[in-house]
């Protein structure tokens, strides 16, 4: 009983990825045919030059694809220097104790949930004089 | 003299997950050990910039742009320039890139391979091998492991499934669990219990996702509740299932049995565990199931599949196995567990101690330092030069002849890509951060901060 | 006044001016190059001015300008060029002990000499001292794919810092000096009793 439906269950996939295989390589099959006979002369099939078309506008597509994503990314996502985001935000929990507090308690130990350290100590802590 | 230390990864604080929760413990714990530790990660809406937690965690929230459940955007390169200065300027020496998921994990694991820094990588979940997408991610990780110097798995099932998808060197894996902080999931004391007497509760925590078994849960709670009579349900979480959940609660008219608790913030987790006198977990795959042995720490007895990591995560008498998983056999072990803590046959009582003895976040950060002690140990120049990295790539057994020109073209471009890097922002030009200094070399002095804050 | 100190960089100049009773420090950065800087852009709008007096009559015809205005032409776009061509901005901060901070921009046109740019092209910007939370190093993601690190000044009830040296970045080596010295002037020494 358990093998007999596995064995169903396998020759399932294996019609599923058959099929995938066929309809892409005869998809690759068919572009081939196309920029050979595909022409001005005869109307069977659009001109030849759409193939190099097509995949010129997909290449290029993905080249300005990518120099957009940096350029998205640095421009648009990143806050400037004086945006308040570059300190806090709304998902901080910002440790709100005085001084020795927080250099006993925060500074040094490990916490349980996850506290942030207000950028004023930590400019103490790590940029004075020794 | 500690590492200087990058963890990698997409998800991070504010999102809550295992992955998250293990590297802001992994990375508490190393700088306990005296190392430096910086993580970096993508920006969560208006979290962005340098943030520091406590203990001097340094965390780079990276603007990029997010795609799709906190991924970013996959492009093999585009993360090279910005994480190439955040690599230099924090002067670090390993990275430690977390899930296979990630996709700034893994290609930051090629930027510093391609920098000549050290590479671990570490993976949480188990992966199955005929979805599209899975096909894919292995492919992409048999590149990106070509030449990882180590790869740290979460449990055996992991280590092995993670053999047999990226034809890993058996030699270069490691398995290290994960762990809990104890104190946190302490079971109350006997006197103040918050439950009912005469009812036993069963307690479901987990994101409703189909692959956490909500199918199942759907149709084992009616079940359950019609035949037992003292039996209440708690079900925390969210997700896309939980409309089937109150679906069900109201055909079956057990609003007073179920409780639906939606989802729950991390720190009331415990609260919610100790309501319970069991956990039931019914997901159709887990690597390891961090969870568990936070409802056991809690003194829950567990019901569960016996599916991925969870046999090796908890010995026999804390738990309950579904001889398979179906609705049948999760019913059948639900009904044995029910029984054993009618009759008291189970002492749920000294669970704590044993976990807490078990798991530790010292030891594993222990464990992880000698997996960086055994990086240097066993490495050479050699291992980082491009020459020998390309030739890794080529050879990476059962790819097919696309594969290999592929990965060996994406190499090169990044080399191009590092050299044109390296002549326009010059090493010498980046200032160099200042690591958070160690306790003992840091006083408080008598100056007082600024007056009027 | 205590001598200045004078940190000489590769691409800027730090100059520091302290009160002999402690009251009051001076932080002064300018370009390294400021003068031959000046000389070029100088040198550049002799060559463009005399570029333009060449083929004023080529230009005048293009635009059909009536005759008796191509003097006034001349004129206007030889302004217009000098206005073109600026000096580096030179940035300071001045922290008074007890009153605030003051911070200094002198922009200037090349053609003019220093002292004349100071008087016409300088803005103050002062920020009392109860509104002044601190002067931190803070460090951000900047354009060209970097993160670096700035002095900032954050001010109570202001949803912006106020960033100091922008026009000549400068090192952190010297951003940590400067934060050092100013501590002595913003903070109040004390037990901490408040």
């Amino acid at each position: 009983m358990e093998t007999s439906s596995k064995l169903r269950r396998s020759t399932k996939r294996e019609y599923y990825w058959f099929s995938r295989h066929f309809i892409v390589t005869s998809l690759l099959i068919f572009i081939l045919i196309w920029s050979f006979v595909g022409g001005y002369d005869n109307k069977i099939l659009p001109n030849r030059n759409w193939v190099l078309i097509l995949q010129c506008i997909v290449l290029m597509g993905m080249l300005f694809a990518y120099f957009g994503l940096i350029f998205y990314n640095d421009d648009i996502l990143a806050p400037n220097l004086d945006d308040m985001r570059t300190i806090t935000d709304s998902h901080a929990c910002i440790v709100t104790t005085d001084k020795d507090d927080l250099v006993k308690n925060f500074a040094f130990k490990e916490t349980s949930g996850v506290i942030d350290l207000p950028i004023m100590d930590v400019c103490d802590v790590l940029y004075r004089e020794r | 003299m500690g590492l200087n230390i990058a963890m990698v990864c997409d998800f991070f604080y504010p999102q809550l997950g295992g992955v998250e929760f293990h590297i802001y413990h992994l990375a508490q714990n190393l700088i306990q050990l005296g190392h430096s530790v910086v993580v970096i990660t993508h920006a969560y809406k208006d979290r962005v910039g340098v943030r520091y937690l406590t203990n001097g965690l340094k965390v780079y929230h990276v603007p990029f742009f997010v795609l799709h459940r906190e991924t970013t955007f996959p492009s093999v390169f585009s993360t090279f320039p910005i994480v190439r200065n955040i690599l230099i300027r924090e002067n670090i020496q390993v990275v430690h890139s977390h899930g296979s998921g990630s996709t700034m994990a893994q290609e930051a694991i090629s930027h510093a391979n391609t920098m000549g820094l050290r590479t671990v990588f570490t993976d949480h979940s188990l992966y199955g091998f005929t979805e599209l997408g899975s096909i894919l991610l292995n492919k992409l990780l048999k590149f990106t492991l070509a030449n990882t110097d180590r790869v740290i798995c979460v449990s055996n099932v992991c280590k092995e499934n993670m053999i047999i998808r990226a034809d890993v060197d058996p030699e270069k894996l490691s398995v290290i669990p994960n762990a809990l902080i104890s104190e946190d999931f302490k079971p109350l004391d006997s006197d103040i219990r918050m439950k009912k007497k005469g009812r036993i509760t069963l307690v479901v925590i987990s994101r409703l996702f189909p692959n956490k078994g909500c199918d199942l849960l759907v149709r084992i709670i009616p079940r359950i509740c019609q035949a037992h009579h003292d039996v209440d349900f708690i079900v925390a979480g969210d997700g896309p299932k939980f409309i089937d959940f109150q679906q069900m609660v109201e055909t079956c008219r057990l609003e007073d049995r179920v409780r639906l608790l939606g989802s729950v913030p991390h720190e009331n987790i415990r609260d919610v565990l100790c309501q319970g006198d069991i956990y039931l977990h019914a997901s159709l795959t887990e690597a390891f199931g961090t969870v568990l042995v936070e409802a056991a720490s809690c003194g829950l007895l567990l019901v569960t599949t016996c599916v991925g990591g969870i046999p090796e995560v908890l010995p026999q008498h804390m738990t309950v196995f579904a001889k398979e998983t179906s609705v049948s056999a999760l019913i059948d072990a639900a009904n044995k567990g029910i029984e054993s803590i009618r009759s008291g046959k189970i002492d749920t009582s000294s669970f704590h101690k044993e976990v807490s003895r078990m798991y530790d976040w010292l030891e594993v950060a222990k464990r992880t330092e000698k997996v960086y002690e055994a990086v240097y140990h066993d490495s050479s120049p050699r291992d980082k030069n491009w020459a020998v990295m390309v030739k890794n790539c080529y050879f990476q057994k059962g790819d097919g002849m696309w594969a290999r020109y592929l990965y060996v073209l994406c190499a090169i471009v990044e080399y191009w890509i590092f050299i044109v890097l390296e002549w326009l922002y010059p090493r010498t030009e980046i200032d160099r951060a200042l690591k958070w200094p160690q306790k003992k070399d840091f006083q408080i002095t008598r100056k007082s901060s600024l007056k009027n804050m | 006044m205590k001598d200045d100190r004078v940190i000489v960089r590769r691409g800027y100049v730090l100059i520091v001016n302290e009160d002999a009773d402690g009251n009051y420090i001076k932080f002064e950065v300018q370009s390294r190059s400021f003068t031959v800087r000046k000389y070029i852009n100088v040198a550049m709008l002799i060559l463009l001015c005399s570029l333009l007096h060449r083929n004023m009559n080529r230009i005048s015809h293009l635009l059909r300008l009536p005759q008796e205005y191509h003097t006034h032409f001349q004129v206007i776009s030889m302004v217009l060029c000098c206005l073109v061509f600026k000096d580096k901005t030179v940035d300071s901060l001045s922290i008074i002990k007890n009153y605030g901070i003051q911070t200094t921009k002198i922009g200037g046109l090349s053609i003019l000499p220093y002292g004349v740019n100071k008087a016409l092209f300088t803005q103050h910007e002062f920020i009392p001292r109860y509104t002044v939370v601190d002067l931190v190093i803070n460090e951000g993601f900047f354009k060209g794919f970097q993160v670096v690190f700035y002095l900032a000044v954050i001010i109570r009830d202001i949803n912006e810092l106020k960033l100091l040296f922008m026009s000549n970045p400068i090192k952190l080596d010297d951003q940590r000096l400067i934060y050092q010295m100013s501590r002595n002037y913003l903070c109040e020494e004390g037990n901490g009793s408040e």
